[in-house]
């Protein structure tokens, strides 16, 4: 019986693809639902966000932009990894009006343990943006 | 080449078979407890946000005062079919949601108040450990979901 060095070569050689590439694999796909995660924070903000813009008196520009940035930054605070970013024409509400949002939010994921997929990249991220809009009702005057 | 095949080689097969399957179920059920994670975070978020938008509006008692005791039901309905055996506490009104290294796994807290910081808005959080359905895979999942709305008041 023989074995031969190329054949305990060729194992080592085979897991040594083998390991990267599943372990990669795998954070692949933790990387996905981290963005999906981060995109779907986004867009519940901003839906929020559009909300408190037409809930404020109308014709109140200034109002109404506080009122739904106090509410996108208060919605996205909490995250290590996901940072909010601007919050796009949301204002200006009229009675009987309506107000389109967009939000925009970076996701570092040099953060997060899927940085090791990105090593020399210490500030890996990535930009995502949602756009909601917030009606009020038709029984308000005002 | 040609060579003779031995027993050591076949325990040798053995044994790279039984690191290659154990890896490929590793990444399989790491991706179903991803899966599973995803799901239950991503109701979580929009249950508190739907609990927000009902916590924030006024009573029906009275049009000045928040009505926090309406968001734990809801958020409790939006998620039921996605809890997966973990436990959902709702807290009473106006009580804070516990720290995240005071739940027990397995469970989620649901709570309603006004902001600490700011009292013109309302919060609402999701918060807890759920039950990790695959405990081949030990990921630390957690779900610190809030949602913030500013009160929402009326005038005649």
């Amino acid at each position: 019986m023989t074995v031969g060095r190329g054949l305990s070569g060729q194992a080592l050689i085979e897991t040594a693809i083998t390991v990267p590439v599943l372990l990669t694999l795998l954070l692949s796909f933790l990387l996905a639902m981290v963005v999906a995660q981060a995109y779907v924070d986004t867009d519940t903000a901003t839906s929020l966000a559009a909300a408190a813009a037409v809930s404020a008196p109308a014709n109140n520009n200034a109002l109404s932009g506080q009122f739904a940035q106090k509410t996108y930054d208060g919605t996205l605070r909490r995250s290590s990894y996901l940072e909010p970013g601007s919050l796009d024409n949301c204002s200006g509400y009229t009675a009987g009006g309506s107000v389109t949002c967009t939000g925009h939010a970076t996701v570092f994921l040099s953060r997060t343990p899927m940085a090791i997929l990105q090593p020399l990249d210490s500030n890996w991220h990535v930009d995502i943006q949602a756009t909601a809009t917030g009606y009020s009702s038709r029984y308000r005057s005002t | 080449m040609l060579l003779p095949v031995g027993p050591h080689q076949g325990g040798q097969s053995i044994v790279e078979f039984a690191f290659t399957i154990g890896s490929f179920l590793l990444v399989l059920f790491g991706a179903l407890s991803t899966a599973l994670y995803a799901v239950q975070r991503s109701a979580a978020v929009t249950a508190a946000a739907a609990g927000v938008r009902a916590a924030a509006s006024a009573q029906s008692t009275s049009a000045s005062d928040v009505d926090l005791a309406a968001a734990p039901p809801l958020v409790s309905s939006r998620l039921q079919p996605v809890l997966f055996g973990t436990t959902l506490v709702q807290e009473p009104p106006g009580t804070p949601c516990d720290p995240l290294d005071a739940i027990r796994p397995g469970q989620l807290e649901v709570c309603a108040t006004l902001d600490p910081a700011d009292a013109s808005m309302v919060l609402v959080v999701v918060r807890g450990k759920p039950l990790n359905l695959l405990p081949l895979v030990p990921l630390p999942w957690t779900i610190d979901a809030p949602a913030e709305f500013h009160r929402v008041t009326f005038q005649r």
